[in-house]
């Protein structure tokens, strides 16, 4: 099931004045907080209109921050940003108009109801009185709380706050559109859904911007994937050309006879090599995505006539992209970051 | 922005209100009813000798009390809707709405826009009460009319300073932190007694107070002439305080808005 837009909705569509140009732009972006605490170091980023953006990060490394200034919630303490063409500061009603936003912390009113939630809101776009009704409905069926539309958002689980969250920022399904964190602690269920809607935006030709920790969602979604880190972005590009910049292949090399580990490792002198212990087997990193220099270091074992119980190579992953760029890795259970030693 | 969708903004937050008063009608109506009520019944039983003494210009105590009574709806009781401007602010729905193109003085005046409605019932019959007691109408209904009206913009004038209150500590108990201090305007104005019979510095207190000077107008409204310069200064302090407390609190949400 979709959600379909209807004419009503669609009238309120305000577009960007250049189609053709960024969708979002951030120039030396700083945000510093109370205290003196810095949010943002310094970023910059662009994102063409009509693609999805991975704005990839741990906890704490500037992701809603930089979501809330981009959505005119806050104000950056220097730099400048556009959205839709229109300054965040000096025309943040024309920004409102054209984007939608889901924020990873929800601030509902507990005693509204989902559905007077959405009414709320839909009025607030500007639909008329009758048209507020049907999109509420419709938003409600569509996110799986219709039962749940006329008790208190209190009484509702944390899921379904955040989906009632998200209905929000459909409601017009704006040109762009933020998502900070959007499956954190989803099902995967749920998550896969979610997937298959973003996806279907941009096939509509939405821009998403999207936050996330977790790395197959931004290798699963994302055109293009800025890394930050401490507040700074690290990284920015393609995902295939973050993979072949920072990733790493690694090749792996399992011998039937575990006694012969000497020779093999003398065969591959020269390159980074690491046993993996007690098993009888090596792994070789390559650095990036080079073809043919995997297939020259299978060569080089191949000539050493030593008989081989399983060769694997396994591609670079966006995982090895982050721990190499910010050497920290992100475990992808429980979506939390922690040092690597 | 259009001023139709400002109004329509306006609309719907005043809406909002409107439900959250009629889910929890306690503090929202009853509130601003009862102690001017009691007051009303207790101090007509207690007090109606105190109308000899020469500050009351010769009338009944009743017809002394009855405009006093009536407006101290407006400040006894006040506040319901700083709780849920605090929560707002504090647990993020502030942000979940200010992210919608809707106009962001809405958020504040289509709230005060019910603190002014809210009123109504308890000013309404607070004054049929006082009636029934035989309290003097001169001016038949319009001063009827006028008296209400008034304490519906002095509720509008005195909600502004919860507000700003509000979101100064961002504390949701702010209505209740700041209840008290209706009976130190309350009491210390005009609307009880004359500051003429009050001792030194409560008299002080009380000629200086801003609710004397509107309760003086409503007075004037019911047993005087329906239109008087002391109505038209009542209407002015209630307009010159909405401006006060509103500046301030337009004010401190922008500061607590942009903080973050």
């Amino acid at each position: 099931m979709t959600l379909s837009s209807q004419p009503a909705v669609a009238a309120l569509k305000a577009t960007q004045d250049d189609p053709a140009g960024p969708a979002i732009i951030a120039r030396a972006l700083v945000k510093k907080f109370n205290g003196g605490i810095k949010a943002l170091a310094s970023v910059d980023f662009s994102v063409n209109p009509g693609e999805i953006f991975a704005y990839l990060g741990r906890n704490g490394s500037g992701k809603t921050t930089t979501v809330r200034i981009l959505t005119t919630l806050a104000s950056p303490t220097s730099g400048t940003a556009s959205v839709a063409g229109y300054d965040v500061v000096k025309a943040p009603h024309e920004v409102r108009l054209r984007i939608g936003a889901t924020m990873q912390e929800i601030g509902l009113d507990p005693v509204m109801t989902g559905r007077e939630h959405l009414e709320l809101s839909a009025g607030l776009w500007g639909l008329a009185r009758d048209n507020r009704r049907k999109r509420a409905l419709e938003l409600l069926e569509f996110f799986g709380l219709v039962e749940h539309a006329d008790r208190p958002i209190a009484s509702y689980s944390g899921g379904m706050q955040r989906r009632l969250d998200l209905a929000t920022a459909f409601i017009t399904e704006p040109p762009i559109l933020f998502l900070d964190e959007p499956t954190t602690g989803r099902d995967p269920q749920s998550r896969r859904a979610l997937w298959g809607e973003i996806q279907r935006l941009r096939g509509n030709g939405t821009t998403v911007f999207l936050t996330t920790q977790y790395l197959e969602e931004a290798e699963a979604l994302a055109d293009h994937v800025a890394v930050l880190d401490r507040g700074s972005v690290v990284a920015r590009g393609s995902v295939g050309a973050l993979k072949t910049e920072y990733g790493t292949t690694r090749v792996e090399f399992r011998l039937a006879d575990s006694g012969n580990m000497d020779e093999l490792r003398r065969a591959l002198n020269g390159h980074e090599v690491t046993p993996i212990e007690g098993a009888g087997a090596v792994v070789v990193k390559v650095p990036g995505q080079d073809a043919s220099s995997v297939v020259d270091i299978v060569a080089l074992v191949r000539d050493t006539g030593l008989s081989l119980a399983r060769v694997a190579v396994r591609e670079p992953t966006m995982e090895d992209v982050y721990v190499e760029l910010t050497g920290t890795e992100i475990t992808v259970a429980t979506g939390t970051a922690r040092e690597t030693s | 922005m259009s001023t139709r969708k400002g109004l329509t903004d306006n609309a719907l937050i005043f809406r909002r209100s409107v439900r959250e008063g009629l889910r929890d009608p306690g503090p929202a109506f009853v509130l601003p009813l009862l102690p001017p009520l009691l007051l009303t019944i207790v101090f007509i039983a207690l007090f109606e000798r105190l109308a000899e003494l020469p500050a009351f210009g010769g009338g009944r105590y009743v017809d002394y009390l009855a405009p006093g009574a009536v407006l101290l709806t407006a400040v006894l009781g006040a506040g319901f809707t700083s709780t849920s401007l605090a929560q707002d602010v504090r647990g993020g729905y502030m942000d979940r709405l200010r992210l919608l193109p809707a106009h962001p003085a809405a958020f504040i005046t289509g709230r005060l826009g019910f603190e002014s409605v809210r009123v109504l019932p308890a000013a309404a019959v607070v004054l049929v009460v006082a009636l029934g007691f035989g309290a003097a109408l001169e001016t038949g209904l319009p001063g009827a009319v006028v008296v209400v009206a008034l304490a519906s913009l002095l509720a509008a004038a005195y909600s502004g300073l919860f507000y700003a209150v509000a979101l100064a500590t961002g504390s949701p108990d702010t209505a209740v932190a700041l209840q008290p201090l209706g009976l130190v305007v309350g009491f210390l104005s005009t609307a009880l007694v004359p500051d003429e019979v009050m001792p030194g510095w409560a008299a002080t207190v009380a000629r200086f107070n801003p609710v004397s000077v509107v309760i003086d107008g409503a007075r004037e409204a019911m047993q005087g002439s329906l239109w008087s310069d002391e109505l038209a200064a009542g209407v002015a302090v209630c307009l010159v305080l909405i401006a006060l407390t509103e500046g301030a609190t337009a004010m401190l949400f922008r500061a607590r808005i942009t903080r973050s």
